[in-house]
């Protein structure tokens, strides 16, 4: 039986920036957490997704100002599928942006720069 | 290089230098570039000793090292071209119409323009698909047909702007859409100045879906034959350095993929039957400059140097303006921080520095709110005016290549040019850059030393001020925001186009492309029948994604 817990981790929507969230990607699998990595999905897909793959969090990196719109989407999806799990977003997120997201629903919030140790503290705290 | 007596006198300065290093300091140093490359810490003319005086030369004259132009900022100083583009296209041209008061300028004084697309546009999704939703003007300017170009370019001079289209592989159909505006308000494209991206081969630098490499070659050739035909001052390819930069890549990866990336393009150019010396003087490259001072200035030089003897002895060009890599200098964003953004200027000017250094022909410096969001005016001012302080107050433009002869700027300059070289021999021993792009070897390089950068930022062995050093509470700093009403305003106006044309003619017209594809024809006439009537980017981008295939290129 296989007791690592599986993040859904990547980007939502068109952004392809991804060298941040591919190496926090790496940093969690070698802390012991399974990753399967999106990306360029809307977020009924993501939710799909996150269902079919049995996640146990969801992580999302956001960079071109979307987030906003973007997360409430994921909200939206998370609660009409009744998928009640913790969900992690990072990236360039200003931090006037960072409470609002959390009132949204959101668990943390990582801006740029953020220590990736603590990223991963975040994670195997929602685990 | 120096005859023997000198060399006498410098070797005996050189043990006296060497036993004062052993009295007084009791360690070795072991410094690196940044990507790697051993630094000394003192250089000498026993350093460059070795180097074929020839390699250094004169400015203008082959190999080009210290400028492709015998005379260079005297005369033509480099473009201050500002990234610009956000929401609908009047709004774009707001921050556009702003920078030029500015002063953002071209060369000679004409005007120059750098445009960005949104996500949507770059990936050809139109704004009403729902695959666009809360991607349509918030990174980029929002485009999907040929009036959101009449509205941008309204009232330039087309003949004597320069206008860059940021386009990613939907380039196109944006320079289809670009012409036909154009000569709607009476310039014609024989006279046009600008680029297209035309990077289709650049999938690898971050995930992202695109045509497989082979297709995404013969595109990127089709694109250059029309314009070498049709178009004789268009800038045709942007070979994209800056990508692999901040995709995690060494200075050595960065001008290694970019060269294979263009031989590649060049190889696909030649198969469709046209000669180096037609197309290859209208590429340029777009590269960073980040933050190992003296390596980046030395990259630009040995990128020159490198291009000059690749186009001379692989492709035999004969034209020196073939062997002119021409630069567009982007400074490194990845270098700036969202923490302390002010230090951001400092960064920004550093690299700005070092880009005029290396003999740029242009140049974009980013804001120092890049780790925030796009930038403010404030910030896209600043950027500018830090240009302009470097242009106008340093006596920069008096000397070319003025560090030329360093013996540490010569000795990196020519290491850089050697592991690049081994770069490309790597590639070419696996079958070429479209192979290598198959398999998968460019990704994974940058997906490793990704990981060592960051690595290093994390543990503390590079120092990054205000983050893991020196760091502090601060205020949040003031963030632009893209009008979110740009997404619904978009859409409307798709709704009216799409209400308002001829659409039998639109569906003619986009099967049309599809047999231009099948038949192997010249593809861009076929898309500009296709714009010219309406026909929406998404509408045209979905036949080209049918008949060429369409993936995702970076799988690790």
């Amino acid at each position: 039986m296989n007791d690592r817990k599986r993040i859904v981790m990547g980007k939502v929507g068109l952004d392809s920036h991804d060298v941040g969230v591919r190496y926090v990607s790496r940093k969690l699998m070698e802390n012991g957490f399974e990753v399967i990595f999106v990306q360029f999905y809307e977020p009924r897909e993501l939710i799909n997704i996150v269902i079919q793959e049995d996640a146990d969090i969801v992580g999302v990196s956001f960079m071109t100002g979307s987030h906003m719109r973007l997360v409430e989407g994921i909200i939206e999806e998370m609660k009409r599928h009744h998928v009640d799990l913790p969900l992690i977003v990072g990236g360039i997120i200003p931090v006037q942006d960072h409470e609002v997201l959390k009132s949204m629903g959101v668990r943390q919030v990582f801006a740029a720069g953020s220590a990736v140790d603590e990223i991963v503290e975040a994670f195997q705290r929602a685990a | 290089m120096f005859d023997e007596e000198n060399k006498r006198k410098s070797h005996e300065a050189r043990q006296e230098w060497d036993s004062k290093v052993k009295q007084r300091y009791n360690q070795t140093l072991e410094f690196k570039t940044h990507s790697g490359l051993p630094l000394k810490p003192v250089y000498g003319p026993e350093d460059i000793d070795d180097i074929d005086i020839q390699d250094i030369g004169y400015p203008g004259v082959y190999p080009f090292t210290r400028s492709d132009y015998a005379l260079q900022y005297q005369f033509q100083e480099w473009k201050i071209q500002q990234i610009h583009g956000y929401g609908l296209p009047e709004d774009t041209r707001e921050r556009m119409d702003m920078l030029v008061k500015d002063g953002m300028t071209g060369y000679f004084g004409m005007p120059v323009f750098n445009l960005v697309l949104d996500l949507a546009a770059q990936d050809g999704i139109d704004p009403d698909d729902p695959k666009a939703f809360a991607n349509v003007g918030t990174c980029g300017m929002s485009f999907s047909h040929v009036h959101d170009f009449e509205i941008i370019t309204k009232g330039i001079d087309l003949h004597k702007a320069q206008f860059s289209l940021i386009t990613a592989d939907t380039c196109v159909v944006v320079l289809a859409a670009y012409i036909i505006a154009a000569e709607r308000q009476g310039f014609h494209r024989s006279k046009l100045r600008g680029n297209s991206m035309n990077w289709l081969l650049r999938g690898f630098t971050c995930g992202k879906e695109t045509f497989p490499p082979a297709p995404g070659a013969k595109i990127m050739a089709k694109l250059v034959k029309f314009c070498t035909e049709q178009m004789p001052y268009w800038n045709t390819t942007n070979i994209n350095a800056y990508l692999v930069r901040e995709a995690g890549g060494t200075a050595i990866d960065e001008v290694g993929f970019a060269l294979a990336w263009a031989i590649a393009t060049i190889e696909a150019c030649i198969a469709e039957g046209l000669n180096v010396d037609q197309f290859a003087r209208r590429f340029g490259f777009q590269i960073s400059t980040s933050m190992d001072f003296m390596e980046e200035i030395a990259k630009l030089r040995a990128l020159r140097r490198l291009w000059a003897k690749i186009l001379s002895k692989r492709f035999g060009a004969k034209d020196p303006r073939s062997m002119h890599a021409r630069m567009h200098v982007q400074t490194s964003g990845s270098a700036l921080t969202a923490q302390q953004p002010h230090n951001n200027i400092a960064r920004a000017a550093i690299q700005a520095l070092a880009a005029v250094l290396g003999g740029t022909n242009g140049l974009d410096v980013s804001c120092y709110d890049e780790a925030i969001g796009i930038p403010t005016e404030e910030a896209h001012r600043v950027a500018v005016r830090t240009q302009q302080i470097i242009m106008h107050e340093t006596n920069l433009h008096a000397v070319t290549d003025p560090l030329a002869g360093s013996y540490c700027l010569e000795r990196l300059t020519s290491q850089i040019e050697e592991e690049v070289m081994k770069v490309i021999d790597k590639i070419d021993g696996m079958g070429g850059f479209v192979k290598a792009l198959e398999n998968g070897y460019p990704q994974k390089v940058l997906a490793e030393h990704a990981a060592e950068r960051f690595d290093k930022i994390q543990n503390g062995e590079t120092i990054k001020v205000g983050v893991n050093k020196f760091a502090m509470e601060e205020e949040p700093s003031p963030v632009f925001r893209p009008d979110p009403k740009a997404e619904t305003e978009a859409v409307e106006r798709l709704r009216k186009l799409r209400a308002s044309r001829d659409n039998d003619k639109v569906k003619k017209r986009l099967e049309s492309i599809r047999d231009d594809i099948r038949s192997d024809g010249p593809l861009i006439p076929a898309i500009m029948e296709a714009v010219d009537v309406d026909a929406t980017l998404g509408e045209i981008w979905k036949i080209l994604k049918e008949e060429y295939g369409w993936i995702y290129l970076k799988n690790c």
